[in-house]
């Protein structure tokens, strides 16, 4: 890869108060990356939301999360183990990817079974 | 970090502990109760510890918390195979948690971010008008003269803390009546995640009619919060506090129809 981007990584475990650590840390990368406000503040909804999808899912044991900052966009990869035989509500899941529609630019995730993986971009 | 009692370990010494209490029941002597006290002193600076990123010095804390100790002496019933902590520790969390509520926020926010927190949000509608967009964060920071980090704070303060009942509805004065329902059609493409309008539409009643229109005007008709403040006029971060609430609220009841 040419391009010379920047990655921050964190692993945390998956309960609520933690929400807001994210919440915290992406406004600390998206403002240097001088994204506006209105940005800053979709990335959080965009961290929050993802962080309780994950919740949601029932992943166990930490939550992988990482940053790579590009030079035209941000990019969140969050990844975690979901308990084995596991169900998720439909209903929760979809709202979150509703409302993750509206505050990113671009969203994927892993549909691989025991695994949480979601991969959300924000262009600058 | 000031010494506030001898133990610093959270070991106690159980027959030291039953011995007071015996003779604090025998006889009142209110000496014999600052013992227990004095020996669990400790208990209660380490509960009080974990509120004291709530904003309010630890001193204080250790004051309130000391209260709750007193109230579980007093009614401690030695004859109960109950450890004293284990009775002591939820009476003296009690305590703590009232004084938070009684102070009137969820949490304490400290002054010094308060008058932040104004500062940010003046200057943030400033600049969105000078700039004629919406402002960035670095941007901010270097009017008001602090750091970004400390503008991100202040920022999100203000969601981490009630503010919304200060500022009310104000939708509802001006006699405007809004329902996001009434705005979107039976078969918009964007509701089809959101499966049933029933269970939407159950969502929607504990909202606002303006809290429904920050909600339409974000995610149904895209605008930005800057947008939205300006066409409301209120704040960027009024619109921002109002939008997570909502969200917050939807994704309770989404949770609650799934049963």
């Amino acid at each position: 890869m040419v391009e010379n981007e920047d990655r921050i990584e964190i692993e945390l475990p998956v309960e609520k108060e933690f929400a807001r650590l994210l919440r915290l840390m992406i406004s600390g990368i998206a403002s240097r990356m001088n994204f506006n406000l209105d940005a800053v503040d979709d990335l959080k909804i965009a961290v929050e939301e993802a962080y309780l999808m994950a919740m949601g899912r029932k992943v166990t044991g930490p939550l992988k999360v990482a940053f790579t900052i590009h030079a035209d966009r941000l990019q969140i990869d969050l990844k975690g183990k979901v308990a084995a035989g596991a169900s998720s509500d439909k209903a929760p899941e979809n709202f979150g990817n509703f409302i993750l529609d509206a505050v990113v630019d671009e969203m994927q995730a892993d549909q691989t079974s025991g695994e949480f993986g979601l991969r959300l971009t924000k262009y600058v | 970090m000031p010494e506030h009692g001898q133990n610093r370990s959270l070991v106690w010494d159980r027959a030291k502990t039953y011995e007071l209490f015996a003779r604090y029941r025998a006889g009142n002597d209110p000496a014999i109760r600052d013992d227990l006290v004095r020996m669990y002193i400790n208990l209660v600076e380490y509960l009080a510890r974990r509120f004291k990123s709530r904003g309010e010095p630890l001193d204080d804390l250790i004051q309130v918390g000391t209260i709750g100790l007193i109230k579980a002496i007093d009614r401690f019933d030695t004859g109960r195979e109950v450890e004293f902590t284990t009775y002591a520790t939820p009476t003296i969390v009690g305590e703590l948690k009232r004084y938070f509520r009684d102070k009137g926020w969820a949490i304490r926010v400290p002054r010094r971010l308060q008058e932040l927190n104004l500062q940010v949000n003046q200057v943030t509608s400033d600049l969105t008008q000078e700039l004629r967009r919406t402002p960035t964060i670095n941007e901010i920071a270097a009017k008001v003269g602090v750091t970004p980090e400390e503008v991100i704070e202040a920022m999100e303060t203000s969601e981490a803390y009630n503010f919304i009942s200060l500022d009310g509805d104000l939708s509802s004065e001006s006699g405007e009546n809004f329902s996001l329902l009434e705005y979107i059609g039976e078969d918009d493409k964007h509701l089809a995640g959101l499966e049933d309008r029933a269970s939407l539409a159950a969502a929607l009643k504990d909202l606002t009619s303006q809290e429904q229109k920050i909600l339409y005007l974000r995610f149904f008709r895209g605008l930005t919060q800057t947008e939205i403040a300006t066409e409301l006029d209120i704040s960027q971060m009024h619109v921002s506090r109002l939008l997570r609430r909502t969200l917050q609220i939807l994704r309770q009841k989404m949770l609650l129809n799934e049963d």
